[in-house]
């Protein structure tokens, strides 16, 4: 079984400017990884690549094997139903209400009865830990930190293999995000979920990342964060020794990865 | 992929075993949901009995939407057991009992009737008075900017003009020519059956010059600036740029509101006379080539027919009708809130409104100068 996510010699390029010049990257099954990187680096460009919502010049982008490049949009559905998007600031659609919210994609492209689709979006719903009397909230009257769990579920609304998440704990408080951290992890283990996560968070970094690709000039360097800690790279290594980085290494409960 | 797999049903009672029971196969996941739900619905109607065992071995795929039809259905069967130890983390993870939420109550028809007649009316009420209060504020602003001049965004108030006016010209400039088409060609038809062939000048002079150039023209930029006064401001206060503005000690009014009122008031006259002119040329070309009157009689017609007044009375309307549009359109903006439904909602609104109260202000002065014999 090779990687469910597979990026080879991507190559993106705006006008003059080159964001991505020969990068790869993989996602192991039923692997955390976290895509770090410093503001405007590209993260964001690399995983609307990833989702092909931005055509790159060159590179294949293969999902569970498949080059989504060259599928028609018939083929394509069937991968995006391989895979949940958790966007940054929950993108949850304003005029619907959360269980709406969470139940379209159900309605969309299943056959079952509209109680069951119901019922299994309040379940859904209760999975990522919120309240039924959420449920007929609008997306308008949502804490950030609810806003995200709603995504989420909408993200889970098809089972997916893969989920994409986009900075989940920015913006959320030190236990909202330890929440959503633990949530990740415990619905990898639940549903054997292959997770990758653009994160500027060190500590969802240290908790629930099994590796980290690091977005430096243009290229990922893969490794765990032990690799990252030790490189030699002037960059990853600020990153990954700067004061935050020490602050959170000091405690060693948190010390997992 | 929704298809029924070809195998077997995803549910087989044992035939003829020593202890009567299902067994459970195939995938149960998300695909193949609706499918096991109706098998799970003919079987309960089949059979009564609670306590029949289930053997899972035969379950190829499991996902959350069929571990939680197993869990609701066969929870507590004989049998089970293994496949949710098996599944230990997924079974663990799923919710203990479902919750049931508390639908809201709903009144009854004749009461939700009255109530609903009740609200609108109170809704109309409030609108009327925040409407009164809004151009109050305007005005003081107005008022306040006059005391130190240097506070009018003049940059602003050009850059609306812009788009308010300059780039409302060619459409003006088109409607006002086929609006006069228009009238003129309905005209000529009906008097010429009376040889009065003359007066179709007459008639396309005076309703372009004090009713069609100035109501087109403020349809027009009701539909154009109006919507857009009210997205823009919509968005803004969507993304909390509004309250940006106020944290940083800039009042909205001043910054958002007031160019685009003064913008507006400055620029529906001009295209309003650029509407008249298009339209009294767009009547001299149905004149020559319906009527075969030349241009200089056209002219001389057209001169006795049209005075000062009635240019005035048309002119005069155009800076009412421009408030009425960008108060409407700024007011509607300011209202939104958290969602982009409201921004659509309310920029049709702004529509709708603004037209009304045009055509509305439009009767009143008709009104007005019919007693005042103008």
């Amino acid at each position: 079984m090779g990687a469910l996510v597979e990026v080879k010699n991507l190559i993106n390029r705006f006008g003059t400017q080159t964001v991505h010049e020969d990068l790869c990257l993989t996602l192991d099954d039923k692997e955390i990884l976290g895509l770090v990187g410093g503001s405007g680096s590209g993260k964001s460009v690399l995983l609307r690549s990833i989702l092909g919502l931005n055509t790159p010049k060159s590179g294949e982008i293969l999902i569970d094997g498949v080059n989504i490049q060259a599928l028609s949009v018939k083929e394509l559905l069937e991968v995006q139903k391989k895979w949940g998007v958790v966007f940054q600031n929950g993108a949850l659609f304003s005029g619907l209400t959360v269980l709406d919210n969470v139940a379209l994609p159900m309605r969309e492209y299943t056959d079952l009865s509209p109680g069951m689709i119901e019922e299994l979006a309040l379940y859904k719903l209760q999975m990522v830990g919120l309240e039924p009397s959420a449920a007929d909230k609008f997306p308008s009257s949502l804490s950030g930190g609810m806003a995200r769990r709603v995504s989420l579920a909408r993200a889970l609304a098809l089972d997916p293999k893969i989920l994409f998440l986009d900075e989940p704990t920015a913006g959320l408080d030190p236990i909202a995000a330890a929440a959503f951290d633990n949530l990740i992890l415990s619905l990898r283990e639940a549903l054997g979920l292959s997770v990758l996560v653009i994160t500027h968070d060190l500590d969802t970094l240290v908790t629930i990342c099994d590796r980290v690709a690091m977005l430096v000039d243009k290229h990922i360097v893969m490794g765990t964060i032990g690799d990252m800690m030790a490189s030699e790279h002037p960059w990853i290594h600020e990153y990954f020794n700067g004061p935050r980085m020490r602050a959170i290494s000091k405690n060693p409960h948190k010390e997992t990865a | 992929m929704r298809k029924r797999d070809t195998t077997g049903d995803f549910i087989t009672i044992t035939p003829g075993g020593p202890t009567k029971g299902i067994q459970l196969s195939g995938s149960w996941t998300i695909n193949s949901a609706a499918l096991i739900e109706t098998e799970i619905a003919d079987f309960q109607k089949s059979t009564k009995d609670s306590a029949i065992s289930v053997d899972p071995s035969g379950i190829r795929e499991l996902d959350t939407v069929g571990a939680w039809l197993i869990k609701k259905h066969f929870g507590h069967a004989p049998g089970i057991g293994p496949l949710i130890e098996s599944r230990k983390n997924l079974f663990d993870f799923l919710p203990g009992k479902m919750e049931a939420r508390t639908a809201p109550s709903k009144p009854s028809s004749i009461f939700h009737f009255f109530s609903h007649i009740g609200k609108t009316a109170i809704d109309r009420l409030n609108f009327l008075y925040a409407i009164f209060v809004f151009i109050g504020k305007i005005f003081s602003r107005l008022l306040s900017n006059f005391l130190s001049p240097r506070r009018f965004r003049f940059p602003s108030i050009v850059r609306h003009i812009y788009e308010t006016g300059i780039q409302a010209v060619p459409i003006i400039a088109l409607l006002g020519i086929l609006m006069s088409m228009v009238i003129s060609y309905q005209a000529a038809i009906q008097l010429q059956k009376f040889g009065a062939d003359i007066f179709t000048i007459d008639l396309s002079v005076i309703s372009i010059l004090r009713e069609m150039g100035v109501l087109i023209t403020a349809i027009m930029v009701a539909g154009r600036s109006g919507s857009a006064f009210a997205a823009e401001i919509g968005v803004m206060k969507m993304r909390e740029e509004v309250d940006a503005l106020k944290t940083i000690g800039m009042d909205p009014i001043e910054v958002l509101v007031l160019p685009r009122v003064i913008a507006l008031i400055l620029v529906l006259p001009m295209l309003t006379f650029i509407a008249d002119i298009v339209g009294l040329a767009g009547g001299s070309l149905m004149s020559l080539l319906l009527l075969d009157i030349p241009l200089h009689q056209y002219l001389d017609r057209a001169q006795t027919v049209a005075t000062p007044t009635m240019f005035a009375v048309g002119m005069i309307k155009a800076p009412v009708f421009a408030f009425l549009i960008s108060v409407i359109g700024t007011y509607q903006g300011m209202n939104v809130t958290g969602s982009a439904e409201s921004v659509g909602k309310l920029t049709t609104v702004s529509v709708v409104q603004s037209i009304f109260l045009v055509i509305m202000a439009d009767a009143a002065f008709s009104v007005i100068f019919s007693r005042a014999g103008i």
